[in-house]
């Protein structure tokens, strides 16, 4: 689904490597989970995905269904079925939250050759999802995210993830900003989604969430590299000792 | 040092003010002509050296005028009308054309009387007295040289209206209107222009709010090329405890001049000036505000929206006077403007001049591209670039309308907007 090799990451513009050879494969079905301190590159590792502005990859690939997907445009990488989960979800005032899901679902089916989405039947996609993850109707007439608390704005990602049903969703640091109810309800929505077909990239600071979302491999980045990677048990290891021993272990 | 020669364009005015002399009646507003006509003819046409025309040299600009209108052809009206019809569905609509009140055209609601202002001559009408003072040029020239115009009285809750000015040659047309408000009614008008696509507008209107009072007032000045000139000017007294809501729409191509000098006058009175202006390609917009707060505890609020691009131009000049006494005032202004290219250009001159020591007053400027994060948080949504710009570039300039109650005008404005950003796209 996912396998970046050797990826070499540069703020654009700035002397300053953030990832420093970064590797490793993310197969159909599979959780990973990517954990590390603050500032060793989590953050940059989802948007490069992503495909934002303002890094320069300098080496290495990052093979997207096997296609290298570096010189996608982000509407490309999203209609191909790759999905950033926000970990800072902005406000958008003035872009009614209805207008703007359905203009990016019938985007991504057109992109891909299908047909789009009757009113009808978008409005019972909507309804339906945003039900299951308790994103009111009165919500989803307001511009995007205008007014959310932080966790109504995490379950409105969510949401959108569903909608969208990408084949590979990144989430960064969804669970940061999380009370435990909304931490669950986030967490139950990643786990409808899960399917032989589906793959997930969760990128946490703390195992918390890796209660709620069970991960197949966990990989502990650090200073732009993954410096361990290991079972689930690892992340338990490391909310014991902290990342200061098992990095200094690791090194 | 001896008077500049006149224009070509000031001496046709000269030439129709004598030509009209011999068709003047002794009554109120046709006495008020000579003194404002001479008034405009010493300082002519206001050119960049004017201060309050710095960035709109008429002067410059209108070298020559198109021929004054002449009475429209009833048939040419309705079928103009019939292309553009209201904005909501089933909203009456009181019609001046080429300048003249069209009675046999109009239709009108339950509390809404019109007249035309040319039987407004008796003193005590008040129609007039909102300009008597004014020093402004359009102002003058349009009291030296109405064609004719309207009178609205509005009592108790009447509910909406249009008042629409069409013009069915390319001439030029100066119609004048005035809406009073008294004590405690409310009116909705949607004001527009429609019909030849290069005539000259130089409306008037003077609009009064009683105590009490509520108006919601919307301006559309649209071009449909670049030869359209539009200048339009409001002059608003609001009493104690009224409200007026104020929104100015500019689209299209063209010249436009949209002012507003406003006087709130009553303790307690609210007045919000919105502002949305499309100006790309050949668009030179000008919206020119003046705002006297002479009363205790009155509010205002000035909005101003600018999208530029394709060598248009947008210059907003908003001024705030709060008189001496004219405690507790709050009043508050803000001019955004985006840049769809480098090419646009934006001129925001705020001013405040407070006399009172305990008010609240705030001006603001910004202006630049959209900022980058909306644009990717669209895309990686699947939503391509630049359909994701324009819905942002939309949204900008709809927060301007938010303050629009009735939400089927809202939508009706929004559209008008949208397909003023998309027309210009496909140009």
């Amino acid at each position: 689904m996912l396998q970046i090799n050797d990826l070499h990451v540069s703020v654009e513009d700035e002397d300053r490597e953030i990832l420093k050879g970064l590797s490793f494969h993310l197969k159909p079905g599979e959780v990973h989970a990517i954990m590390g301190p603050n500032g060793s590159g989590k953050s940059t590792l989802g948007n490069v995905i992503a495909g934002k502005d303002g890094y320069e990859v300098t080496s290495g690939e990052v093979l997207f269904r096997g296609e290298d997907i570096l010189e996608m445009d982000p509407e490309d990488r999203a209609a191909a079925g790759i999905f950033l989960a926000f970990q800072y979800p902005i406000e958008v005032p003035g872009v009614a939250t209805m207008t703007f899901l359905k203009t990016a679902m019938n985007a991504q089916r057109t992109a891909r050759g299908e047909p789009v989405l009757s009113t009808p039947e978008f409005m019972k996609r909507v309804k339906e999802a945003a039900e299951k993850l308790g994103v009111r109707q009165e919500m989803l007439r307001r511009p995007i995210n205008v007014g959310f608390s932080g966790g109504e704005k995490k379950r409105n990602e969510i949401m959108q993830m569903a909608l969208l049903e990408p084949k590979l969703a990144v989430l960064d640091e969804t669970d940061s900003g999380l009370d435990i109810d909304a931490l669950r309800i986030v967490a139950e929505g990643v786990n409808a989604l899960r399917g032989p077909d589906r793959s997930f990239l969760v990128i946490t600071h703390y195992q918390r969430l890796l209660d709620y979302i069970k991960p197949d491999h966990v990989h502990v980045l650090a200073h732009g590299k993954i410096v361990r990677s290991g079972g689930p048990e690892l992340a338990l290891e490391l909310e014991e000792k902290g990342y200061g021993e098992v990095l200094e272990a690791a090194a | 040092m001896s008077a500049p020669t006149p224009t070509a364009a000031e001496q046709a005015l000269a030439d129709l003010f004598e030509a009209r002399a011999a068709t003047r009646s002794n009554g109120r507003l046709d006495s008020a002509r000579a003194g404002a006509f001479s008034r405009f003819a010493a300082g002519g046409l206001p050119h960049r050296r004017v201060e309050e025309y710095k960035y709109t040299d008429l002067k410059a600009r209108l070298r020559t005028l198109p021929a004054p209108a002449t009475d429209a052809d009833a048939a040419k009206v309705s079928e103009t009308l019939a292309a553009h019809p209201p904005l909501v569905d089933g909203t009456p609509r009181v019609v001046v054309a080429n300048g003249r009140f069209m009675p046999e055209l109009s239709t009108f609601s339950e509390g809404i009387t019109a007249h035309s202002i040319l039987a407004f001559d008796a003193p005590t009408e008040g129609v007039g007295a909102l300009v008597a003072e004014s020093t402004d040029p359009l102002t003058l020239a349009n009291v030296g040289l109405f064609d004719g115009g309207v009178v609205l009285h509005v009592s108790g809750d009447a509910g909406a209206i249009e008042l629409v000015h069409v013009a069915t040659e390319d001439a030029l047309v100066m119609g004048r209107f005035a809406i009073m408000v008294p004590d405690g009614a409310s009116v909705s008008v949607t004001e527009r222009f429609i019909g030849a696509p290069s005539a000259l507008n130089n409306t008037l209107g003077e609009i009064w709010l009683g105590e009490r009072a509520r108006a919601d007032l919307v301006r559309i000045t649209h071009g449909d090329n670049a030869g359209t000139t539009q200048l339009s000017t409001h002059h608003i007294k609001i009493a104690a405890n009224a409200h007026l809501e104020h929104l100015t729409v500019t689209t299209g191509h063209g010249l436009s001049r949209n002012q507003i000098f406003c006087h709130v006058a009553g303790d307690d009175a609210e007045a919000n000036f919105h502002t949305a202006v499309v100006a790309i390609g050949q668009r030179h917009s000008d919206n020119t505000l003046l705002v006297r707060h002479n009363a205790l505890h009155s509010r205002s609020s000035e909005i101003f929206r600018s999208a530029v691009g394709d060598g248009g131009k947008s210059i907003v000049q908003g001024r705030i006077n709060v008189d001496p006494g004219a405690q507790k005032t709050d009043a508050r202004m803000m001019s955004n403007a985006l840049f769809l290219d480098d090419t646009g250009e934006v001129v925001n001159k705020p001013e405040l001049e407070i006399f009172a020591d305990d008010v609240q007053c705030g001006h603001g400027a910004t202006s630049g591209d959209l900022d980058d994060e909306p644009v990717f948080y669209l895309r990686a949504r699947g939503v391509p670039e630049a359909v994701a710009r324009r819905m942002l570039v939309e949204a900008f300039l709809l927060e301007a309308l938010e303050n629009v109650e009735d939400e089927q005008l809202r939508e009706a404005l929004q559209a008008l907007v949208t397909a003023d950003l998309s027309r210009t796209e496909n140009a």
